[in-house]
């Protein structure tokens, strides 16, 4: 082995770890606290990036850009969380995910809209340019200078933490918020000074990381997860694990580029999947996290809707009539999108069972979505083109893998479930990428052909309305399937698992062989939505199962109604649809999209389906009318809960 | 008269402390059995041990003439032993009615059904509603438990443990929380349907008086070890008792 090369390595990955801890203590800090998931927080990461290049281009300083571009960042965070999550303490959880990453959505598009998209050249500081030679080894200043700084900025944070009164307190508020809360301390304050103070940390990172990574509207997305991972595997909350993971994980990701390129994209999910597997709580987690913390529950029960109810039938029968007016009323191009909708219906059908009704935070249904195209393009390519025999072996590949994903991790649950689902998911996406003579690796799976329903000539999908047929009879049997399967004795035992486990398992139930069978069945029906998707692309990208997939299904199951099957299918019809709406008439459509989120999670606490009686309620009250229930302002934020 | 559970020599150490150490007990069929003791005498963890919510340092379990230690909750559930929590556990987004079914339907074959609607279960649906008019709640059987006030939640907590129709019933302070009147009546429904259903009865519970009248056997623990066990008479008389639970004041 080359020592030097090692060495080399060695400081890269502590420079790497150093970037990754500034972003994840502030995340940490923040879920330790409020037990949010800061989605924005990569975001924030990068708008520091950008400001701090504006200060440079202003100024020419560097040292400026360091100093003044966090401190903006800390006023943009601090603005944000007051205007937005501030109000929303007291909701679920969950719903603190879609707002965030609805601002994460409206951050990276004023981003593009004022600096571009093209990435960015990152002038570091003239003082400390070149290299220095450290023994045998020449190694650029700036790098060394970012691990000094990087590890100065941890240092400040942890004495802030450990020795001040405001560590103090929110140390204590991460503990149990009414205890400080009944000491006489708004604790809510702090919850805004601790998302300025993370926003800051983001800044800085941002700051450093100009010199050294490509400055560009996506850099957050990337970092975002690895900083998750970080804080999942030195344990939520805790600021020394953070220290040990983020170094690891630098470590493992510089020394495993070199040692075992193969492996490159893989190392770090293993890892988080080793640890979340042996420790759940993760290197150093000092404490559980609060059990209900991500739990899934709801003020009200919205019960699916009938099929034969009347607005249903309505809803069906105009669908029914959409590609009569093909090509007189519109292009066949919206016929396809509508299609496209159905697909990602059916994707959000299957997620909302494991995450409305069992309460599982699946956070890697991109793979059974994934997996299914792929099984169905290489089907119809290599054996028969044909769309049921393709399906029914997507179907039981997405099912098997999802039935072994679920048995591996189902002893964990909540963000631990979450992350360990997405190690998956990633695994399958790397495994795309990387296995091009079977997958066609970054360009996808190309060739396939026009699928037929039966094969052999029988029926080709390949025409829009056909397939739009199709496609619709597929997405409205699935959903009734689904309604029934949750009636049903197996159905009711599983949303009892949603409530309360323990209470289960009390009962005499195995909840793992409940929660393994509807985690399989749920991929089963991501795996049918793939084979869709396949046959109407007649193409696969490697693309259908990165995490980015994943998050968009979570966040369109959330804006159409978490747990009433029908909402999410809803919401995610209408998330592609608006994408792809948008996106034909403004350069600025993640910003609308954005915008609309977080407005829907402000406005209607249960999603889109809620948004008309919500609003009704809401004129009501104000028309002094009374009538509509009440419900809390909360302007105090953070109930403990 | 049969021994339905006994634990032999049962420890629990967390670390250096020593939860529960050696415990002894034998539960008679069909009599009510208390536990008693001061803050932190190894009560609820005695109880997560027997239902196998924990796994023991040592010692052994025996349920109806079997060894059930180590076993998992779900399968000394299984075994006919039902249990209530000391912070009420109840599915808080269900009905009443369908918390009751829920646990009602694990009798039947056909509980993991996924091709017929739960309500086609009509004896479990039969005995969900038999069990809330029991228990005082048929009248809001349609309603969430999320909306019951703490009493209503604690007896429908109940419901749902008497619902897998248990040989034995453990309840960890079922009327912690709530008012003298709450208490006698909640203590008196559960013993006439111990009496009615036939199932033995154990419970933790710190209204003395109360513990003193119902009790058939009580068991007396402090710092995790059984100080005093017997009759009401004989554990009220006893001077270790008294000395040690109950700071020398006459009973």
């Amino acid at each position: 082995m080359d020592v030097n090369l090692l060495v080399l390595q060695l400081l890269n990955g502590l420079a790497l770890g150093v970037l990754y801890l500034l972003i994840a203590s502030g995340l940490s800090v923040i879920f330790g606290m409020t037990d949010i998931i800061n989605f924005a927080h990569g975001a924030l990461y990068m708008l520091g990036a950008y400001v701090g290049l504006s200060v440079i281009d202003a100024t020419g300083s560097f040292w400026l850009a360091l100093l003044l571009a966090p401190l903006s960042i800390g006023v943009v965070g601090v603005f944000l969380e007051r205007t937005t999550l501030h109000r929303i303490y007291d909701r679920d959880p969950l719903y603190h995910i879609i707002l965030t990453f609805g601002l994460t959505l409206m951050l990276s598009d004023a981003v593009e809209f004022i600096w571009g998209k093209s990435p960015q050249q990152f002038p570091g500081p003239d003082a400390i340019t070149g290299a220095v030679a450290l023994g045998p080894i020449f190694y650029p200043k700036y790098k060394l200078f970012l691990i000094v700084a990087g590890i100065a900025v941890a240092g400040g944070v942890w004495l802030l933490f450990e020795k001040t009164n405001f560590g103090l307190i929110v140390r204590g508020g991460a503990q149990s918020r009414q205890t400080v809360r009944i000491m006489g301390i708004n604790i809510s304050n702090y919850f805004t000074l601790v998302f300025g103070l993370a926003a800051v940390l983001a800044g800085v990172a941002g700051v450093l990381a100009g010199p050294f990574l490509n400055v560009t509207p996506t850099m957050g997305d990337q970092i975002i997860i690895t900083a998750f991972i970080v804080v999942v595997v030195g344990g939520l909350g805790s600021f020394r694990g953070s220290v040990v993971a983020a170094l690891l994980i630098g470590l493992v990701q510089s020394l495993g580029t070199v040692f075992v390129p193969q492996l490159t994209g893989f190392l770090v999910y293993l890892l988080m999947i080793l640890v979340l597997l042996v420790r759940p709580q993760g290197l150093l987690g000092e404490y559980e996290v609060r059990s209900d913390s991500t739990k899934v529950t709801f003020s009200e029960i919205i019960e699916p809707v009938s099929i034969t109810d009347k607005r249903a039938l309505g809803l069906l029968g105009v669908l029914a009539l959409v590609p009569l007016g093909m090509g007189s009323l519109y292009s066949p191009y919206f016929v396809g999108l509508l299609s496209l909708m159905f697909i990602w219906a059916l994707l959000a059908l299957s997620l909302d069972m494991v995450m409305g009704y069992m309460g599982l935070l699946s956070f890697g249904h991109a793979a059974f979505f994934g997996i299914g195209a792929y099984a169905t393009g290489l089907f119809t390519m290599h054996v028969f083109n044909s769309f049921v025999a393709a399906a029914a072996v997507a179907i039981v590949v997405a099912a098997g893998v999802a039935w072994i994903i679920g048995a591996l991790s189902i002893r964990l649950t909540g963000v631990y479930f979450a992350m360990i689902t997405l190690a998956f998911a990633q695994m399958f996406h790397q495994l795309a990428l990387t296995w091009n003579d079977v997958t066609g690796g970054s360009d996808g799976l190309t060739g396939m052909p026009t699928v037929d329903l039966f094969g052999a000539g029988l029926v080709s999908l390949g025409d829009t309305a056909t397939f739009y047929y199709f496609a619709l009879f597929v997405t409205v049997a699935a959903y009734v399937v689904t309604v029934k399967l949750l009636d049903s004795p197996f159905g009711r035992v599983v949303t009892a698992i949603r409530e309360s486990e323990r209470r289960v398992s009390f009962l005499g139930y195995d909840t793992n062989v409940y929660k393994r069978r509807a985690f399989a069945l749920s991929g089963a029906i991501g795996g049918l939505a793939g084979a869709l998707l396949a046959t109407y692309q007649t193409f696969v990208s490697a693309g259908t199962l990165h995490w980015v997939v994943s998050g968009d299904v979570v966040i369109a199951m959330m804006f159409g109604g978490i747990g009433t099957l029908f909402g999410p299918m809803f919401g995610a019809g209408l998330f592609i649809g608006l994408q792809e709406i948008l996106s034909s008439y403004t350069d600025q459509w993640r910003f609308v999209l954005g915008l609309l989120l977080v407005l829907t999670v402000m406005v209607a606490p249960r999603g889109l389906i809620t948004v008309y009686s919500s609003v009704r309620d809401a004129v009501r009250l104000r028309m002094g009318s009374g009538g509509g229930p009440q419900r809390d302002a909360a302007t105090d934020g953070g109930e403990n809960r | 008269m049969s021994t339905i559970l006994e634990t032999e020599n049962l420890t629990k150490r967390f670390g250096s402390l020593t939860a529960n150490g050696d415990v002894n007990l034998t539960v008679e069929s069909g009599t009510t059995h208390s536990v008693i003791g001061p803050n932190g005498a190894g009560k609820s963890t005695l109880f997560n041990l027997i239902t196998g919510l924990l796994e023991p340092t040592s010692g052994s379990i025996r349920f109806n003439g079997e060894d059930i230690t180590g076993e998992s909750p779900h399968e000394v559930a299984r075994r006919g032993l039902a249990r209530s929590f000391q912070i009420t556990d109840v599915f808080d987004g269900l009905t009443a009615f369908e918390n009751v079914r829920v646990a009602a339907q694990f009798a039947d074959d056909r509980r993991s059904s996924m091709w017929r609607s739960a309500d086609s279960l009509t004896d479990a649906g039969g005995r969900a509603t038999e069990i809330l008019e029991d228990v005082g709640l048929a009248d809001r059987s349609h309603q969430r438990a999320a909306e019951f006030a703490y009493g209503d939640r604690r007896k429908l907590e109940i419901g749902i443990t008497m619902a897998t129709e248990p040989d034995l019933l453990m309840l960890d302070e079922p009327t912690a929380g709530m008012g003298r009147e709450d208490t006698i009546s909640t203590v008196q429904l559960v013993q006439r349907l111990a009496d009615e259903r036939g199932f033995t009865l154990m419970l933790i519970e710190h209204d003395i008086e109360i513990v003193m009248s119902i009790s058939d056997t009580i068991t007396v623990l402090q710092r995790g070890e059984v100080i005093a066990e017997g009759t009401p008479d004989e554990v009220r008389a006893d001077e270790e008792v008294q000395r040690a639970y109950l700071g020398g004041a006459q009973l």
